[in-house]
């Protein structure tokens, strides 16, 4: 990337600087296990001034935002410009993304090791907010196809958990994928297919419904016994 | 041959009559090595207790139908009563796992089988995904058309069809991590079967090691492409048999591609409207094939259900390789020298042959070999009786129905409890389902077969 950066235009240097500062980032991370630990060190590393820097990115962490998104985003764009995508079912599109996903996971897993390997399902710390929202779009984009063919069932208000639902399932995936130790990863594709298979299952029928309704029966006399004892 | 195979029913029944022969053999412990040497033997009574009872009820579809239930409805319920009474059978274990695909009746085989072994059909994305990880490409990247539903399935995966420059081709694909599942299935099925069954873990080990290379060996794509085409080349100049072609450019680990035939499926030809010369000609194509299988090549499909063959023009077409088996020329000429007309007769030579084949054991009494002698006799007498009169008409129901019997009485005897010694060679399991499977096939089929014995036989 450096050699393209003298014979961009402004705009076109501001971004390159962009791809440029993150993957120095990352490389940090990836080498190091950790963060560079400021700013002014990374642009030492690099040959920068930190203005130029503070041109592209706001801090470090924003840095790192800018990579997990587009990293994102590019998953989601290589695999919904496929041939076949349009003709896919809601359960297809997520499936045909999840497998691209542990495709592509394969070539980052030590990064992923390092960012993930820790964290627990529900925790997603800043840094992670535009892959998050990201994904949440792709999703939300998923359940309305899926309950315009009828595939999902829609539930006004309680849908509009499903994109976050989902966003936890894919963690799952990681989290999966990063404990995996099968040849080639092969069981991760395994778990895919069977937790998409059934989450299908649960959006397609009643059974949310049903489990909310119970919650909402249950509950009350859960605190109820529980004020008691 | 209807007065022999009569007169060999008579001669069964009338032994389980004698009520002291019959207790002195459940008395003994080794005489559950019944069967030519043993193991395989119950594995392929569940083949005819199957596809043999189907052949024995014969006449309409309905009737098969009633059959089928009653068969699984009596499963179902002496499933437990069954297990518990089989004690000391590592024949048992080592069936139960080899019925990994409806060989038993399917009430049976749900509970210990079909949780264990089959797959859920492949999404589409997956399929993709699998291609992706063996070619680097996709399905339509390979083919012109790409069937997103499986067009049937297979044991451990299903096929699709698919098409390029005019040419139809069967692409099976396999579940990912299929291998690795069934290596955990069946290290958490092992020491349940262990206690069910009250066996003795040194006991069976060698009968579950067979089993489960065979088992293993079958999610293994790269080594079926081998097998297929060795065992095509090998066999191509017999009649009235092809195989298909087999495309190793579009196989892989997980995919394994092959020329799409269409045919009529062997069950439904031969519950169908066949003719007698038809059935004759595809049971012969089917014998020959097996015959030069087992004694020129000793490589051997070694699973001959319906759904491996498809018959198509007065041709019989061999589809799936995934299972074979290999014996080595010893074992060979250990196992089939039980087919020399004279050995019956000759007990010398008789036990020299059982004690070859450690059925005979040298720790063994003189009582003791004289019951499995006996034993061996009655068994060599109905099993090798296509054999002993130059053709044979399968299409006897009290052919199969015999060895049913035989097979049940001998399932049933207590004397399955103790033993002493591993005996028999775990090689023979497959030997035996592949004639068990062969013969129900035939007789499904009601062939009437010229059979010979191997030239070094005669």
């Amino acid at each position: 990337m450096p050699t393209k950066l003298s014979k961009n235009s402004k705009t076109g240097q501001k971004k390159d600087y962009r791809t440029m500062i993150s993957e120095a980032y990352m490389a940090t991370l990836r080498r190091e296990g950790r963060a560079p630990s400021s700013t002014h060190r990374l642009c030492e590393d690099l040959g920068i001034a930190e203005t130029d820097f503070y041109a592209a990115f706001p801090n470090l962490n924003a840095v790192e935002k800018y990579f997990w998104k587009n990293w994102i985003e590019s998953i989601i764009e290589a695999v919904s410009s496929g041939k076949e995508w349009t003709s896919f079912s809601a359960k297809e599109r997520y499936l045909a993304f999840l497998f691209a996903f542990t495709g592509e996971a394969l070539e980052q897993r030590s990064l992923l090791e390092q960012r993930f390997g820790k964290l627990t399902l529900l925790c997603s710390p800043s840094s992670l907010d535009g892959l998050k929202n990201s994904f949440k779009d792709f999703a939300g984009d998923l359940i309305h196809h899926g309950i315009e063919k009828g595939e999902i069932a829609s539930r006004g208000a309680i849908g509009n958990f499903y994109p976050e639902v989902l966003y936890i399932h894919w963690r799952s995936v990681l989290e999966y994928f990063l404990k995996d130790e099968s040849r080639g990863f092969e069981q991760t594709d395994a778990f895919v297919e069977k937790t998409v298979e059934f989450a299908f299952d649960l959006l397609r029928t009643q059974a949310i419904d049903s489990a909310a309704d119970l919650a909402r029966f249950l509950l009350p006399q859960i605190a109820h016994f529980g004020g008691k004892s | 041959m209807k007065k022999s195979v009569a007169a060999r029913e008579k001669k069964v029944s009338g032994k389980t009559g004698t009520q002291t022969s019959q207790e002195s053999i459940r008395s003994t412990p080794i005489s559950r090595m019944a069967a030519l040497g043993g193991t395989g033997a119950k594995v392929g009574i569940n083949y005819l207790k199957y596809y043999g009872k189907r052949a024995l009820a014969g006449g309409s579809d309905r009737s098969l139908e009633i059959h089928a239930r009653e068969l699984d409805e009596e499963n179902a319920s002496t499933i437990y009563d069954t297990f518990s009474k089989l004690k000391g059978g590592p024949l048992k274990l080592a069936q139960m796992l080899s019925i990994d695909r409806n060989l038993l009746p399917r009430a049976y085989a749900d509970q210990f089988v079909k949780a264990q072994y089959s797959v859920p059909p492949l999404s589409y994305p997956l399929v993709v995904r699998t291609f992706r990880r063996d070619f680097g490409k996709e399905p339509l990247d390979l083919f012109e058309t790409f069937g997103r539903e499986a067009a049937h399935g297979a044991s451990i995966g299903q096929v699709h069809k698919a098409s390029r420059k005019g040419k139809d081709y069967a692409v099976k694909v396999q579940y990912p991590g299929v291998a690795e599942s069934l290596k955990s299935d069946l290290r958490v099925v092992k020491p349940i079967a262990l206690r069910v069954l009250g066996l003795r873990e040194r006991d069976i080990d060698q009968y579950f090691r067979e089993v489960e290379t065979r088992l293993l060996e079958e999610t293994d794509y790269t080594m079926e492409l081998e097998r297929s085409l060795h065992l095509t080349e090998a066999s191509g100049h017999l009649d009235n048999i092809r195989f298909p072609k087999y495309y190793p450019e579009f196989s892989s680990r997980h995919v394994l591609t092959m020329e799409w035939i269409k045919g009529q499926p062997l069950d439904k030809f031969a519950d169908g409207e066949a003719s007698q010369a038809d059935r004759d000609l595809i049971g012969q194509a089917l014998w020959d094939f097996y015959s030069h299988q087992v004694h020129d090549l000793n490589l051997f499909h070694a699973d001959p259900h319906p759904g491996n063959f498809l018959v198509k023009d007065g041709v019989l077409c061999v589809l799936d390789f995934g299972c074979t088996k290999q014996i080595t020329r010893e074992f060979y000429r250990k196992q089939f020298r039980f087919l020399d007309p004279n050995l019956p007769e000759n007990p010398q030579l008789l036990e020299e042959a059982l004690r070859d084949l450690d059925v005979i054991l040298p720790i063994d009494r003189p009582g003791e070999i004289l019951q499995i002698m006996t034993l061996c006799r009655t068994w060599l007498d109905l099993l090798a009786l296509p054999f002993r009169s130059g053709s044979f008409d399968f299409g006897d129901p009290g052919f199969l129905k015999s060895i049913y019997d035989m097979g049940e009485e001998n399932r049933k005897a207590d004397h399955l409890r103790t033993m002493k010694g591993q005996r028999g060679s775990p090689d023979t399991i497959y030997v035996n389902r592949a004639f068990f499977g062969l013969y129900s096939l035939l007789g499904r089929l009601r062939s009437r077969v010229k059979v010979s014995l191997p030239d070094w036989l005669k």
